[in-house]
């Protein structure tokens, strides 16, 4: 009898294994065997195009970690990443709770606000190179021409000062609707007899929101904040296409900076360096969290 | 066993299927193409026999069974020419090709303009077919010694070695030719608006200081409400190399380069130094946002009507035919003057190679040999005339003496953008243009080995320079100074890892 439910149980054991197969081989080519290339990588000075490598143990690390590029890009990562998602967060909200109002035509609002989001990155920032242009573009035209609001055209992605803010308002211009969409789905699960206790009790609307909307939204939030942090944190081809790092490095956040390593400097083992780098960094973020979310869940069901 | 770990199972299998069948390497793995075998030699006039290593091609064939569709041979062909004329001539000759091959079909691939070399690059290291390639110069001889190309001497051969320009085949240092020009460009030409030049009194410039008081004057408030409207000339300070190729112009006609013909720096001449100062005097009449300026921002500039000058190909002379053919024919080109020291522009070539992990080699190189032969080659380069500068001498003419329209209504201006091409060279092929203590101008074919480092990283190591100066304020010497610094490192860290490289030069 014993022999028979174990073997039963070791049939059962291999036919879980089994199952569980291709989404492991899945994992491991996809993502374990790239990860610890990058890793290995990161201890070899790799010639990108010829693959010539020569062992160099840290020296990668500490060069990088003595770099002042790398500081700033590093910099540069956290504004545009910190800024960024920020202002995606409460702009997400904001048109979240608009499109969740009973409002005339709400569906096909809706779906233009999704429109950035559709729009391939090559083309969205080809047309807000083009708006940009302090020569042709229309936002320098309403700025000067219509609005008065300054004397001469501004050449956005083209001075330090302000390419990394232009590059900015594409990506927060492109990413928000993630946020709306992840936020409205959650509004319209929320249950309406609290408002109707609310309003029994006297609350403001705003109180509503701060008391019902915001509290029943926190999950969401977080589960919103880690995944555009992760994403903003990566993110290659706005940044890149909007001014290729430039000018002198003004908008080289480190996922451009790796590219430059890898392909322009041809240094595989450096650019390896600084992905691991990334990695740590978002581990990091990740974490925490992780457990900002746990905590909520459970204030949010207790 | 019940019906659902059955039908699990089944599904467990399909996948499985899936995922072995898609890590699998491409039918019929890569061949070597080129071996070194042994060979018994006989030597005429000796008793002895000897055994010599010689350089051999082997093909072998893939079965048919490891053939495409239908038995059909796919050949890829990646290139960035991606005007649409340019595309549908490309077209045309794979089908044209596919005609007299039927078992053979070329697919057309389009890669970014700076692009190419990663492609390259990411197909070999996962062994995927490249077929036919475009390869940026600069990265040419690390892709020779990747061992990324196939020897090309039979194609040479065939088409005809003699009829090319100097550069216009790249040889790698064991002397084989593993790239062949299909078409040059040149960046020492300037287009100039003579109404505007002529309504303030002045004639296309012919020297530097002609060209920067015209380029003063041009830049004009025409409204008077306080802002420019029109800049005299539109020059790049961007991060790529649309800033360096058009800086180059400077460092030749100003005696400058940097390497000469033997590898040793030449960028810390202080002619160099004039160079870079009549550079970033010249943006000083250039709109505001030439610091982000990539190759296409100064055609829309001109285009649009908001700069009078700009050094570019022919592709802002067929563009503006398009777009205004008024403005266009107000329009002409001339050569750039940069400097007084020497007749010295930037033109280089675009070279068509086939990649070594190619799955039909033969088939591969037979195709190029089509493409170079007959009238394909012109009708390519009469697709951007006077853009696409032929390797050739003999298809200058004959794309000068073709009934193409445009060709027939400014003959001039492709006569003089041929005509200034061939006072070009590209640095990365032909180190060491410009002997910096005669001013004598004598390219020749001379890869610079660390080329890629210096051009092709980002900001390029001369855009960063114009960066710091225009940007940061920094003085011209102070970043002149770091730029040939950087340079010199580059190169002496290249021939330190490299200690036997010669140049190819004599």
């Amino acid at each position: 009898m014993f022999r028979i439910s174990l073997g039963k149980r070791r049939g059962g054991l291999l036919f879980a294994y089994l199952m569980l197969a291709p989404a492991f081989i899945m994992l491991i080519a996809l993502n374990i065997y790239p990860f610890l290339t990058a890793f290995f990588s990161s201890f070899f000075r790799i010639h990108t195009i010829t693959r010539e490598s020569t062992w160099v143990g840290l020296v990668n690390f500490q060069t990088l970690l003595q770099s002042k590029l790398f500081w700033q890009s590093f910099g540069r990562s956290l504004i545009w990443t910190i800024v960024g998602v920020s202002v995606q967060l409460v702009l997400g909200i904001a048109i979240a709770l608009l499109l969740n109002q009973e409002l005339r035509g709400r569906w096909l609002a809706r779906g233009i606000v999704l429109f950035p989001y559709l729009v391939p990155a090559i083309v969205a920032t080809l047309v807000w190179r083009f708006m940009f242009s302090p020569l042709t573009g229309v936002i320098n035209y309403l700025l000067v021409d219509v609005l008065n609001l300054i004397d001469r055209p501004i050449a956005w992605l083209a001075d330090p000062d302000t390419a990394l803010f232009g590059v900015l308002i594409v990506g927060i211009w492109k990413f928000v609707p993630f946020m709306v969409i992840l936020f409205l789905a959650r509004l319209q699960t929320t249950p309406l007899e609290l408002y109707d206790a609310a309003k029994i009790d006297g609350a403001s609307s705003w109180q509503e929101f701060w008391y019902i909307t915001l509290p029943w939204l926190q999950p969401t939030i977080l589960v919103a904040l880690l995944l555009r942090t992760l994403w903003m944190f990566n993110e290659f081809d706005v940044t890149y296409l909007m001014a290729y790092g430039g000018p002198l490095y003004a908008t080289t956040t480190l996922p451009v900076l790796i590219r430059n390593t890898a392909f322009g400097s041809n240094d595989m083992g450096r650019a390896a360096a600084i992905s691991m780098l990334m990695v740590s960094v978002l581990f990091a973020i990740s974490f925490v969290y992780l457990r900002y979310y746990q905590r909520a869940e459970e204030q949010l069901s207790n | 066993m019940n019906n659902r770990k059955v039908f699990s199972l089944l599904v467990l299998v399909v996948a499985l299927t899936m995922i072995a069948t898609s890590c699998a390497p491409p039918p019929a793995a890569p061949v070597i193409t080129t071996q070194i075998v042994k060979e018994t030699v006989v030597v005429p006039g000796e008793a002895e026999v000897q055994i010599k290593e010689v350089v051999k091609t082997v093909v072998v064939e893939p079965t048919k069974a490891s053939l495409g569709e239908g038995g059909i041979k796919v050949i890829p062909f990646l290139t960035n020419e991606s005007d649409p004329e340019s595309v549908a001539v490309f077209q045309e000759i794979f089908s044209e090709f596919s005609e007299q091959n039927p078992d053979t079909t070329i697919d057309l691939v389009i890669g970014g303009h700076g692009d190419i070399g990663q492609r390259v690059v990411a197909a070999a290291s996962v062994g995927a077919d490249l077929g036919v390639i475009t390869v940026p110069p600069r990265d040419m001889q690390s892709f020779i010694q990747a061992g990324y190309l196939m020897p090309l001497d039979d194609v040479v051969e065939a088409i005809g070695a003699d009829q090319f320009k100097p550069a216009a085949l790249l040889r790698g240092e064991d002397g084989h030719v593993y790239a062949i020009a299909y078409a040059g460009g040149v960046q020492g030409t300037m287009w100039a608006r003579e109404d505007l030049l002529a309504e303030a009194g002045l004639e296309p410039p012919t020297t530097y200081e002609e060209l920067l008081a015209a380029a003063k004057a041009l830049t004009q408030d025409t409204d008077g409400d306080g802002n420019i409207d029109i800049y005299g000339i539109g020059l790049p300070v961007g991060s790529d190399g649309a800033t360096d190729a058009r800086f180059t112009n400077f460092l030749f006609q100003n005696c400058g380069d940097y390497f000469d013909k033997q590898g040793n720096l030449v960028f810390n001449k202080p002619q160099v130094l004039e160079a870079v100062k009549r550079y970033v005097e010249l943006v000083k009449s250039a709109p505001p946002d030439v610091t982000g300026w990539s190759w296409f921002d100064g055609l829309d500039a001109f285009l649009s009507g908001k700069i009078a000058m700009h050094p570019y190909g022919g592709r802002l002379g067929v563009r503006l035919e398009t777009a205004n053919p008024d403005m266009r024919a107000n329009t002409k080109v001339i050569m750039l003057p940069a400097g007084d020291k020497t007749k010295a522009v930037q033109a280089g070539n675009d070279y068509l190679s086939v990649f070594n992990g190619t799955m039909y080699p033969e088939e591969a190189k037979k195709f190029l040999e089509f493409f170079f032969t007959g009238d394909r080659l012109a009708r390519f380069e009469l697709t951007v005339p006077g853009h696409l500068i032929p390797p050739t001498n003999d298809l200058a003419e004959t794309i000068l003496n073709s009934d193409n329209e445009y060709v027939t209504k400014y003959k001039d201006d492709v006569q003089t953008l041929f005509d200034v091409a061939s006072s070009g060279a590209d640095p990365t092929v032909m180190m060491g243009s410009v002997d910096t203590e005669t001013c004598e101008f004598n390219p020749t074919y001379n890869p610079m080995p660390w080329s890629s480092e210096i051009f092709a990283r980002s900001p390029t190591i001369d855009a960063e320079m114009l960066q710091r100066i225009v940007v940061n304020g920094e003085d011209p010497e102070a970043a002149w100074t770091w730029a040939y610094t950087e340079m010199e490192r580059i190169a002496n860290e290249w021939k330190a890892a490299n200690p036997d490289w010669q140049p190819m030069a004599p």
